[in-house]
C-alpha cells in the first residue's frame, strides 16, 4: 500500500521529489553506462517482471498470504541502480493505472521504496557479505538485506507522515517499524529462495558489483548535489526548532543576552526571509539560499586553490563542455 | 484533447486539489463537479473506482486514528478521505479515456526522458506476456507436483518465480537483438 494523495504536505512532497529525482538521475547515468542501447528493453521487461512478481501470493504462516516488494531481489540480479529504476517504473504504473499511491506522493513513494528501501537493503547486503563470503553467508546477508529494505522503507514513509504533521513521531515510527518487521520476514524468505534457485541454474545472471567506467562532468555532479540538498532542506524544514540554541539559552539564563551587538545589515536574520508570509516557506527559502551561497563560496575557494596549486599548473584541467 | 494536455490537466488538477489548504475545503466542490461531468461524458464505470476507494479508505481510516490527538481532527480526517478519493477518481478517468500508447506519447511530448517513456512502453507491451507466462508456470507446477508440505509448496513457488526471472531476462536480450536486427541503434 503506497501513500495516497492528500496525506503529505507540500514541502514534504516537494522535498521527496527532489531527492528521488536526484537519486534516479544518478542511477540513470550508471545504468546507461552499463547497458548502452540495451537499457530501455532491459528496464522495461524487468519492470514487467517485478510487476508480475509483486502480484504473486506467497502463502505465509497461518493462512495469510504475503506479497513481494522486490527491491533487494531486483538489486541482486540487476544491481542497485537498475533496480531503483525498475521499481520506479513499477510504482509509476501502479500510481497511474491502478491508483495505488497518489500523484503528489509519487516522489515520496519512489523515495521510500525504490531508493531508501532498495539501496538501504543493498547496502546492508554489501556490508554483511563482506564478512560472510561463503554461498550460505551471502544468502544469509541477502535475507537480512531484504528484511531491512522493508523496514527502512516503512520507517521512511512513517517519517514523511510525521513531517507532514499528521501523526506524532512516537506513534508512527514504532507502529510502522514493528508491523513491517514482521512483513519483512516474508520478503526475506522469498528473496533468498528465488536467488538461491537462480544461483543454481544461471549463476551468471547474479549481479557482480564491478566497476562500470562512467565519466561525469562536474556540472552534472553539482546539479544532482544541489537538487539533493534542496530536497533535504524541503523535507527537514518542519524540524527547524524555534527554541534558542545552547549559547542563546545560557545567555538568557545568566542575563547577558542583552549585551549582544546587532549584526550589521544581516539580510536574513534568524533564518527568516522578510516579506514572506508563511514561516515554514520563509525558513525553506532561507535554507535554500544559504545552501547555494555556501556551495558558491566553497566552489570559488576550490577554484582559487586549484589555480594556485603547483600540480594544476603542470596539468591544466580541460574545460568539459 | 491531446494526451499531453490531458496529462497536464489531470496531474495539475490533482496537485492543486491535494495541496489545497484543509480549511478551505468547500472549494473542493469545483473538482468534484468537474470530475462528475467528465465521468458522465466519458461514461466512466464507477464500480472499479469504488473498489479502489475502499482500499484507500481503509488506509485513511488507520491514519485518522493516529490523528485523534489533534483538536481539528474531523477537518483533517475528512480532508484525508476526500483528497485521496478525488485523486483516485481523476486518475481513473485519465486512464479510462487515454490508452497507454497515447499516455507514453503525451509524456514524451511533455519532455519526459526517453529512458522513462521507453520503460513504460515496454512495461505495457510485456506485462501481459509475463503474467500469462506466470500463469502457465503455475499450471504446470500444479499439474506436476502433489505435495502437502507447505515448505515444498513455497519452494516450488519461489523456484517458479526464479524461472520467470531467467525467462524474462533472456526475453529482454532477445528483444534487444531483434531490435538491432531491425535497425535500432540506441536513442538518437
Amino acid at each position: 500500500m503506497h501513500i495516497p494523495d492528500g496525506f503529505l504536505d507540500a514541502s514534504t512532497c516537494a522535498g521527496a521529489f527532489c531527492l528521488a529525482g536526484a537519486g534516479l538521475g544518478w542511477a540513470g547515468r550508471e545504468v546507461t553506462a552499463r547497458w548502452n542501447d540495451q537499457t530501455v528493453p532491459m528496464l522495461g521487461v524487468m519492470s514487467a517482471f517485478v510487476f508480475a512478481g509483486q502480484m504473486v501470493n506467497f502463502p505465509v504462516a497461518g493462512g495469510t498470504s504475503g506479497h513481494l516488494l522486490g527491491g533487494v531481489l531486483a538489486a541482486a540480479f540487476l544491481g542497485p541502480w537498475a533496480a531503483a529504476m525498475v521499481l520506479t517504473t513499477v510504482l509509476v504504473v501502479q500510481c497511474f493505472f491502478f491508483q495505488d499511491g497518489g500523484v503528489t506522493a509519487l516522489g515520496a513513494n519512489v523515495l521510500n521504496l525504490a531508493i531508501i528501501g532498495t539501496w538501504g537493503g543493498y547496502g546492508v547486503y554489501r556490508l554483511l557479505s563482506r564478512f560472510a563470503k561463503s554461498k550460505r553467508g551471502r544468502l544469509g546477508s541477502l535475507a537480512v538485506a531484504a528484511w531491512s529494505s522493508v523496514v527502512l522503507a516503512s520507517l521512511a514513509a512513517g517519517a514523511e507522515l510525521a513531517l507532514s504533521g499528521h501523526v506524532s513521531w512516537k506513534l508512527v515510527l514504532p507502529a510502522m517499524g514493528l508491523t513491517h518487521a514482521v512483513i519483512g520476514l516474508g520478503e526475506a524468505f522469498i528473496t533468498v529462495a528465488v536467488v538461491a534457485f537462480v544461483m543454481k541454474v544461471r549463476s551468471d545472471l547474479i549481479h557482480c558489483p564491478g566497476v562500470t567506467p562512467v565519466t561525469t562532468a562536474p556540472r552534472t555532479i553539482v546539479g544532482y548535489g544541489l537538487l539533493a540538498s534542496l530536497g533535504v532542506v524541503l523535507l527537514l524544514a518542519p524540524l527547524a526548532s524555534a527554541f534558542p540554541d545552547g549559547l542563546e539559552h545560557v545567555a538568557e539564563k545568566l542575563g547577558f543576552s542583552g549585551e549582544a551587538a546587532e549584526p550589521v545589515a544581516a539580510p536574513m536574520p534568524d533564518y527568516e526571509v522578510t516579506g514572506v508570509g508563511s514561516s515554514t516557506l520563509s525558513t525553506i527559502l532561507a535554507g535554500s539560499i544559504g545552501t547555494t551561497l555556501v556551495f558558491g563560496v566553497g566552489w570559488a575557494v576550490a577554484r582559487l586553490a586549484q589555480r594556485f596549486s603547483r600540480r594544476s599548473r603542470v596539468t591544466p584541467q580541460p574545460e568539459i563542455p | 484533447m491531446s494526451p499531453a494536455l490531458r496529462i497536464v490537466v489531470t496531474f495539475g488538477g490533482v496537485a492543486v486539489m491535494a495541496l489545497w489548504p484543509p480549511t478551505r475545503w468547500p472549494w473542493q466542490a469545483v473538482p468534484v463537479t468537474a470530475l462528475a461531468l467528465f465521468s458522465l461524458q466519458f461514461r466512466l464505470p464507477m464500480l472499479p473506482v469504488l473498489r479502489r476507494a475502499l482500499v484507500v479508505w481503509a488506509l485513511a481510516g488507520l491514519i485518522s486514528l493516529g490523528m485523534l490527538v489533534h483538536p481539528d481532527w474531523p477537518l483533517r480526517a475528512g480532508n484525508l478521505f476526500l483528497k485521496a478519493t478525488l485523486s483516485l477518481w481523476a486518475l481513473n478517468l485519465l486512464v479510462h479515456t487515454t490508452p497507454l500508447p497515447d499516455i507514453v506519447a503525451g509524456l514524451r511530448r511533455l519532455g519526459v526522458p526517453r529512458i522513462w517513456t521507453g520503460s513504460l512502453a515496454f512495461w505495457g507491451r510485456y506485462y501481459a506476456v509475463l503474467t500469462s507466462e506466470w500463469r502457465r508456470l503455475q499450471l504446470a507446477r500444479r499439474s506436476r507436483t502433489f505435495t502437502r508440505s507447505r515448505v515444498l509448496k513455497f519452494r516450488g513457488l519461489a523456484n517458479a518465480l526464479g524461472l520467470l526471472f531467467i525467462r524474462s531476462y533472456e526475453r529482454a536480450e532477445k528483444v534487444h537483438r531483434a531490435m538491432l536486427a531491425r535497425g535500432y541503434r540506441g536513442e538518437p
